[in-house]
């Protein structure tokens, strides 16, 4: 027999109780890995001599004033220039590179290749060598690609 | 979205894509095409719920020579596509710039960005590098009004798929897009702020969303690594990231890899909606306990993408300090926690004690239609096999089981006939007695849907008007619980016209002739004079029917929580019997169930006089085979319903009782008498997720856990099983209701060895006929089986195809039974007192008040009166009254508004309060063959204790809104801009207006 009542007793949850409580499962955690833990410690205990813990401890304590500060400065012109220029080279990398080795090959070899050349005949005698011809057609291609570059560069910057 | 019956009928259309040979079927599209050879092909605004939108011109393909939108082109034989047409890359490249001109690109810091942001997912496919126009913002602030989501103008994009969602899925017709305007913007009604606004807050615009501009306010700064910082840090690193930019790709690289690493520690799980009988299922979003949004799935069977504000927002109850996290056994005037062992010891010896000294049958259980099915067997189980009682119960029977009587007289089973896709494929869809765009909101949305774009036609029957009756075109309003003879009087000016479906009745149906001379007495005269019906509105209404090709009809409590609620249902049968509309796509009977599992509480014989599959109890060979099952010998005498149990307590002849996630001192009806009881039980155990008004009453107090902290299955009112998946670790030392049974349970005896509700599943299912091909393997993910269910797996969408469960194999027309109602107004208590739902709120709100926005939103209920009575009365909106009816009375806030008339009061029954709670006011007369409570005949008078005073409605009730119909996004509107250049060749009409989906 009972009437509606709305009274709930709060749990008995003493601080020193919940304290204890917590303390028990840390002890486990730490007991279940104890050579981690030892290890870990040992880390940080280098840490601390080289006197890197402290500064760490204060950058992450800044946390987000810091990474503010970084941020605005990286968005500076100097400093955005050189991370734009690291991005762009990045992708660079992953394009095709492969004139860029065939120019560095070659380099290589070039001064086992290069011609007695003592004037004009000898110039031109040199220049109808099929392997002088190729590499200076491919050579006239590169300035043209540079050229045309150039001028529609010159087309975006008039808007 | 075009429903075919059969393949074989659709022609099929050969074309080339990119030179290579493809066949589509007839009505498909250009993108169907590209996309069907497993090609990954840019579209934004298209989305398979809205249809083609042509607002973002990203999807261009070539096409024939000509550059058109492949969303948008249906397929023609012979028809030429090419992707790689420079043209149309470049026509495509120029329409996502314009969209990133809309749209500031900071995906790592971006909430949206996991995994299925559109935007990145189509400017990383398109391998943007550069946009050709920078991004200008936009000159309005952000839109946070609204508790649940906020909307960023910056970051709209003016795809419109919110702005479909709204006027064509979900169909509140809030959202347009102002294409006047220098910068367009979405707007809410006529430009309100989104909480002023008639936005129901359903969650269809940020589920559609492509981007961030609408976002659920719960994963704002929580979903990425970086999002939460504060802002000046935020905009520094956009700022960072635009300067440095030589190119996207190396910006998306980033934020694909910040992206990957957010899926470690947000966890997406499949789950069903625990609210309304609708059975939505969408993944839920959590990291670590934090619930971060609801995210529908196109394969959900019931609902797709759509949800309402409960299934989208209404969770965070979970997580609420107030869940009971502990057992509580009573001792003097307080509840004092215990640990399990000693809970379910004591509950066992309490127990066992009254059983030894008063019998089995002096103990009573009630289950829960909020629980799983697994529970839901468990517990009629423990009551046959371990109690040795019959005395099993749930609150189905406060709801719809004259319904169920009704259809197992006349069809043989009692569920509803097809699935929700029949109510959107009808031609004619009568509602009786019912609101679904309060009560079951996805499911309206499909027959609003119908009804503004495909030509179906809605007749409502109500005493409100309510939002379907507003659009029906014909509502009528019959006095109170009269319907039965309104459409006895329809069905017999139907068969005097000759308009009855003959050959349907001869080959399907029995008992015609009899059938035919109980009608004679409805005349339309008859009707008129009894119902208020004209009889011109008669005629109309039976015209509508003849003249449908496939007619569905849904009702609820209007219709059966009356005295005559199961007669009356069958009176609907009986008309769908008479007229052929049964047994085919389109057509049948919908009594529309209201929980998350109602219907299979009772599928699984939490009733006095059914086992599981409805096999009766008083069958010898069922109760052969469970005994045989169970190892046990079954109890014999007749099981108490829940009506029953109220009066045995107060005889005295019930002494103990065991109750699980049911509100029962609110809401079975008059709860004055039924709190009398509970006072009077000798040993009350409740099981519940919070300290309800029930568990005031109890002895002991079982902490649950609720539907995210726990595995199972929920039928839906589709007779749809679904299963859904545990997301959170149960809070505290609450336990699924399960675990909580089979624990006491072998406690008393048993030696239940379950340790997994696949084991529950199975085992229930394998005893019956009805699911006996139901499987817990073969629920997983997304699949569903709506019963009967073969030996083999194969399910019964629709019901009757192929004949009807009675020995003959027919259908059986069943003259109803009129009975007068009871508690018509008089002299003392002159005013009729209808009640119900509302939208935003669940039942008696355990769940919904504690969902923050939700009770900002409606934070009590009030009784509406009509603008005559108020008037008369000389009280406005504001004033406070006393409703006094012969069982009791409570006090609360007015509302005048239009949608009751005359002497008609309406209180919705969303509330707790003792002061509001309906059923203070409810008798216990019942139905006569089901007793469920009727609720709806009950009168009141009403007492003026302030004639004004502040309004109840807060200003975030979309019910002051001003809803802006519209046909859809109108992109006519976006192409007539004078800045705005066409980029495909032709110019036609919208694919909107020519109707296709």
């Amino acid at each position: 027999m009972a009437k509606a009542i709305v009274a709930i007793k709060p749990p008995e949850r003493s601080p020193e109780v919940l304290q204890e409580q917590a303390l028990a499962q840390v002890n486990a955690t730490l007991a279940a890995h104890a050579d981690s833990v030892t290890s870990f410690v040992e880390l940080l205990a280098a840490l601390d001599e080289a006197g890197v813990l402290s500064g760490a401890a204060a950058m992450l304590s800044q946390g987000q004033e810091l990474i503010e500060i970084v941020v605005r400065q990286a968005g500076k012109p100097e400093a955005a220039g050189g991370v734009k220029n690291a991005l762009k080279l990045a992708q660079v990398l992953g394009s095709d590179l492969t004139p860029l080795f065939r120019l560095l090959d070659a380099a290589g070899t070039a001064s086992e290749q290069a011609p007695e050349l003592t004037g004009v005949m000898s110039l031109m005698k040199a220049a109808r060598d099929p392997d002088v011809m190729a590499g200076a057609a491919w050579m006239l291609g590169l300035l043209r690609s540079v050229g045309a570059g150039l001028r529609a560069d010159e087309r975006g910057s008039r808007g | 979205m075009n429903e075919r019956t059969s393949l074989e009928s659709v022609a099929a259309v050969p074309v080339e894509v990119d030179g290579r040979p493809a066949v589509l079927l007839e009505g498909q599209t250009v993108l169907d095409a590209i996309l069907g050879r497993g090609q990954e092909f840019p579209h934004i605004c298209y989305h398979p719920a809205l249809g083609p939108i042509e607002t973002c011109d990203t999807c261009i393909a070539e096409v024939n020579g000509q550059l058109v939108r492949a969303c948008s082109t249906t397929v023609q034989p012979g028809m030429r596509i090419s992707t790689e047409a420079a043209r149309a890359g470049r026509a495509r490249k120029e329409a996502m710039d314009r969209i990133l001109h809309n749209h500031e690109l900071y995906c790592t810091v971006c909430d949206n960005n996991n995994g299925n942001c559109v935007i990145h997912n189509t400017a990383m496919l398109m391998r943007v590098e550069h946009q050709a126009y920078p991004f200008e913002p936009k000159p309005y602030e952000q839109d946070t009004s609204n508790p649940f989501y906020r909307y960023d103008p910056d970051q709209c994009i003016l795809c419109g798929r919110c702005v479909e969602a709204c006027q064509n899925l979900q169909v509140s017709e809030v959202l347009s897009i102002d294409w006047e305007r220098d910068r367009p913007r979405v707007i809410w009604d006529a430009d309100a702020p989104i909480g002023e606004s008639s936005c129901v807050s359903c969650g269809h615009c940020v589920t559609v969303c492509p981007c961030n501009a609408l976002m659920e306010k719960s994963m704002l700064g929580e979903a990425g690594f970086l999002t939460g910082m504060k802002p000046s840090l935020w905009e520094s690193m956009v700022t960072l990231t635009k300067e440095v930019e030589p190119g996207y790709g190396a910006i998306f690289t980033i934020s694909e890899v910040e992206s990957q690493m957010r899926e470690s520690r947000i966890k997406k799980t499949k789950t069903v909606c625990t609210y309304c009988g609708v059975g939505c299922s969408f993944d839920i979003w959590t990291k670590d306990r934090k619930i971060l949004k609801v995210e529908p799935q196109m394969e959900a069977p019931a609902n797709q993408v759509s949800t309402c504000v409960k299934g989208k927002f209404g969770w965070d109850y979970v997580n609420s300090s107030e869940r009971l996290v502990q057992p509580l056994i009573r001792q003097g005037d307080e509840f004092v926690p215990v640990s399990w062992d000693v809970a379910l010891d004591y509950t066992a010896s309490r127990l066992l004690e009254i059983r030894e000294r008063d019998g089995a049958d002096a103990i009573a259980c009630i289950s829960s239609s909020k629980c799983t099915n697994e529970e839901n067997y468990l517990m009629q189980k423990f009551a046959r096999a371990v109690l040795g009682t019959n005395n099993i119960d749930n609150c189905s029977r406060y709801c719809q089981t004259p319904a169920t009587e009704g259809l197992r007289r006349t069809l043989g089973l009692g569920g509803d006939t097809g699935s929700i896709t029949d109510l959107a494929r009808a031609e004619l869809v009568m509602i009786i007695g019912a609101n679904p765009a309060e009560s079951h909101p996805v499911l309206s949305t499909r027959i609003r849907r119908a009804h503004k774009k495909h030509g179906q036609k809605l007749i409502v029957a109500d005493l409100r008007k309510n939002d379907m009756a507003k659009r029906a075109d014909l509502w009528i309003h019959p006095k109170p619980g009269t319907d039965l003879i309104w459409l006895s009087a329809v069905t017999r000016y139907i068969v005097e016209q000759g308009w009855h479906a003959t050959d349907f009745l001869d080959d399907r149906v029995e008992g015609f002739a009899e059938y035919k001379s109980w009608l004679a007495p409805y005349t339309l005269e008859y009707a008129e004079q009894h119902t208020g019906i004209s009889q011109t509105e008669l005629v109309r209404l039976a015209t509508m029917i003849h003249e449908a090709e496939s007619v569905a009809i849904c009702w609820a409590m209007g219709v059966t929580q009356h005295v005559g609620g199961s007669e009356t249902s069958t009176a609907i049968c009986d008309l769908l019997l008479i007229t052929g509309n049964v047994g085919r796509p389109g057509t049948g009977a919908y009594p529309l169930r209201g929980h998350n599992n109602v219907q299979g509480a009772g599928d699984f014989g939490c009733a006095p006089a059914f086992l599981p599959g409805y096999d009766r109890v008083d069958d010898e060979a069922v109760r052969a085979r469970y005994e045989s099952a169970w190892g046990v010998s079954l109890p014999l005498n007749r099981g108490l319903d829940n009506h029953e149990m109220v009066e045995a307590i107060h005889e005295g002849k019930l002494r103990a009782m065991y109750l699980m996630g049911e509100e029962m001192a609110l809401v079975d009806s008059n709860s004055n008498h039924v709190q009398s009881a509970f006072e009077k039980l000798e040993f009350f155990v409740v099981q519940d997720i919070f300290f309800s008004k029930t568990a005031q009453f109890a002895d002991v107090i079982f902490p649950a856990s609720p539907s995210l902290e726990k595995e199972g299955t929920f039928s839906n009112t589709e007779r749809r099983i679904q299963r859904l998946y545990r997301s959170l670790p149960p809070l505290g030392e609450s336990r699924p209701d399960w675990e909580i049974v089979v624990a006491l349970a072998n406690r008393l005896g048993a030696s239940w060895t379950y340790d997994h509700p696949g084991q529950i599943l199975n085992e229930a299912c394998a005893l019956t006929d009805l699911m006996k091909g139901v499987r817990w393997e073969r629920l997983e993910g997304y699949q569903t089986l709506q019963w009967p269910v073969s030996e083999d797996g194969r399910d019964t969408p629709l019901l009757y195809v192929d004949g009807f469960p009675f020995p003959s194999g027919k259908a059986r027309l069943y003259p109803p039974t009129w009975h007068d109602t009871v508690l018509n107004p008089d002299e003392q208590f002159d005013l009729h007192l209808n009640n119900g739902r509302m939208l935003e709120h669940f039942h008696e709100g355990n769940m919904t008040y504690r969902v923050q926005g939700i009770k900002e939103k409606i934070p009590g209920t009030y009784v509406e009166v009509s603008p005559e009575l108020a008037s008369d009365r000389g009280i406005s909106t504001g004033a406070v009254v006393r409703l006094v009816s012969p069982y009791g009375a409570v006090r609360l806030s007015v509302v005048v508004t239009d949608r009751v008339s005359g002497k008609e009061l309406y209180l919705p029954m969303n509330t707790s309060k003792d002061n509001e709670a309906v059923n203070y006011l409810t008798s216990s007369y019942h139905d006569a063959i089901t007793h469920t409570p009727a609720y709806k005949e009950v009168s009141v008078r009403m007492e003026v204790v302030s004639a004004d005073g502040r309004t109840p409605l807060t200003k975030g009730n979309f019910r002051l809104g001003h809803p802006n119909p519209q046909s859809g996004v109108q992109v006519e509107k976006k192409w007539q801009r004078k800045d705005y250049r066409p980029l495909v060749d032709t110019r036609r009409e919208p694919a909107q207006t020519m109707g296709r989906d």
